[in-house]
């Protein structure tokens, strides 16, 4: 018994692997490089993705406008899962390294939140990624900024991750009379399947405005422009849909970057007070049914103690009865209560010719 | 500063350890083999665990991404965990009110743990993307409208309320 127990124990930790990936994800999140740690188990056994990584983004930018940047991963190589996690950070220390800290304001992630930490899937077929985020630019100055990826491997045996080298960003301030989209215009990231989307265009130093947009890297198509505002096709199913304006006015003429419209399937609903009101009631039902189970062992028990069979309790209350008594009485010195236990023997005897 | 995924491992590990010290105890009851205190083991690691329970719930909504119940995995994890505490209390109740421990009790022990351990490997899933258990059907809920909840409900009081009540008689009759 005790030898197949440690068979069978063998083999479960011999079909186990040792692993530090995370082929779930994290989820999209503002997280430092590495995730402080948390991410893979242990940063110090992750191996060097083979990835090549590649940032894409103006070399100048204006301060204080709106820009995007595209991480573009390819031959990722990723686990089962496909997900790849892209970090877009502004050093490699692994501390304060998040674009905040260097004064960047993520308007949309590639998902449509404001994470600097996201998660897409690779196709198998293509095996590449391109992560854009919408930002506004800091304070005039040199920046940098950089990519990290983090991916699991087909084996499931070792997690990856991969760095871009720094890219250098001059940010300078626009002249006063750019064409530009105002400050307090936020661009929509994200919309529902069979929404319409109208946006209404906010701007500084701008004559007219034309906007133009296009699928995910397909063609531009013009937009009717009313009253500044305009509305984007329905969508009719997941996908992202990416829109720019041609901004002319006295200074020179602007064209922004592409914005990203996202459209996510609807997640997976539930009406929570009856999915609450379920598990109250299971719970109730299960605490209420284990109470009321009547006990077997009761019966088990009595009938384990139960020595009815070997000990017959008629013995005890049906003495056994009273042998004839000779014609000539009880013999001497006995009385009634002997005669009726050793009466039987004395008869017995007599008959086999003994004596008492 | 502790991050609310550490705290649901460390949470998660509790309830996971005390119910499977649990579940190995009622599995030694039901064999008749094994230390006298068995019973008592069972019992308590069970209390331990449904204790430690709240703890991981809480911060495993804190850790998970999102918001609500937006993955049939949370809803099976919420409906696995909540029966699994009602079989708990009740075996619990029962043992403080001096009931024998029969097999079927030490069957329900079982089940209970089994739940417990079903729910920590959805959570895995959730997490992790990886589980042993890929032959269940995780993905679908078993949702019943709120009218049959309410029915459910009701049952599972009287149940409670009468065995309350016998036990009071059986108590009261055993006394004179």
């Amino acid at each position: 018994m005790r030898f197949r127990l440690v068979i069978i124990l063998s083999l479960l930790l011999a079909s186990s692997a040792l692993s530090s990936a995370n082929p779930g994800g994290e989820g999209d999140e503002i997280r430092s490089m590495e995730c402080g740690g948390s991410c893979h188990g242990d940063p110090g056994q992750n191996g060097i993705s083979s990835a090549s990584i590649e940032l894409e983004i103006s070399d100048e930018v204006w301060s204080g406008l709106l820009t995007t940047i595209t991480i573009h991963v390819n031959g990722s190589n990723p686990s089962e899962s496909r997900l790849v996690g892209a970090f877009l950070l502004t050093n490699d220390q692994g501390a304060k390294d998040t674009p905040a800290h260097d004064g960047w304001q993520i308007i949309a992630d590639p998902n449509g939140g404001l994470s600097n930490y996201v998660e897409m899937e690779s196709s198998r077929g293509s095996d590449s990624l391109s992560f854009t985020w919408t930002l506004r630019a800091p304070q005039g100055g040199q920046h940098s900024l950089m990519a990290a990826i983090h991916h699991g491997s087909d084996s499931g045996g070792i997690a990856f991750i991969g760095k871009s080298p720094l890219s250098q960003i001059s940010v300078v301030d626009p002249p006063e009379n750019l064409p530009r989209l105002s400050g307090d215009f936020s661009p929509p990231a994200n919309r529902d399947i069979g929404e319409q989307l109208t946006i209404t265009l906010e701007t500084e130093n701008v004559d007219s405005f034309i906007v133009e947009y296009r699928l995910e890297g397909g063609t531009p198509i013009d937009l009717a422009v009313k009253d500044g505002k305009f509305t984007l096709p329905v969508a009719v199913n997941a996908g992202v849909i990416e829109w720019r304006a041609l901004l002319e006015g006295e200074g020179p003429d602007q064209t922004t970057p592409w914005f990203r419209v996202v459209t996510q399937e609807d997640g997976w609903q539930v009406d929570e007070p009856t999915l609450f009101l379920q598990g109250f009631a299971l719970l109730i039902l299960g605490a209420g049914l284990v109470l009321l189970q009547r006990p077997t062992s009761d019966d088990e028990n009595l009938k384990k103690y139960d020595q009815t069979p070997a000990f017959s309790t008629g013995e005890l209350n049906n003495p056994s009865p009273l042998p004839p008594i000779p014609v000539t009485g009880l013999p001497a010195g006995w009385n009634m209560e002997q005669w009726q236990h050793y009466g039987q023997q004395y008869l017995d005897d007599l008959v086999r010719g003994g004596s008492i | 500063m502790i991050s609310s995924g550490t705290l649901h491992v460390i949470s998660t590990e509790l309830v996971v350890g005390m119910f499977a010290l649990a579940g190995i105890s009622f599995l030694m009851c039901a064999l008749d083999k094994g230390p006298e205190a068995r019973e008592s083991i069972a019992h308590w690691a069970l209390l331990g665990g449904l204790l430690a329970t709240p703890l991981a719930i809480i911060t495993g909504v804190n850790a998970a991404p999102g918001d609500g119940l937006d993955n049939p995995l949370l809803a099976n994890k919420l409906l696995l965990s909540m029966t699994a505490t009602g079989l708990s209390l009740g075996l619990i109740i029962k043992w403080k009110r001096g009931a024998a421990i029969d097999r079927i009790h030490a069957g329900i022990g079982m089940i209970a743990t089994g739940l417990i351990m079903t729910t920590a490997s959805i959570g895995g899933e959730f997490s992790r993307g990886e589980t042993l258990l890929f032959f269940l059907p995780k993905e679908i809920v078993f949702l019943f409208p709120k009218w049959a909840s309410i029915i459910i409900l009701i049952l599972g009081l009287i149940l409670i309320v009468k065995s309350t009540i016998q036990h009071r008689v059986r108590a009261g009759t055993s006394i004179s």
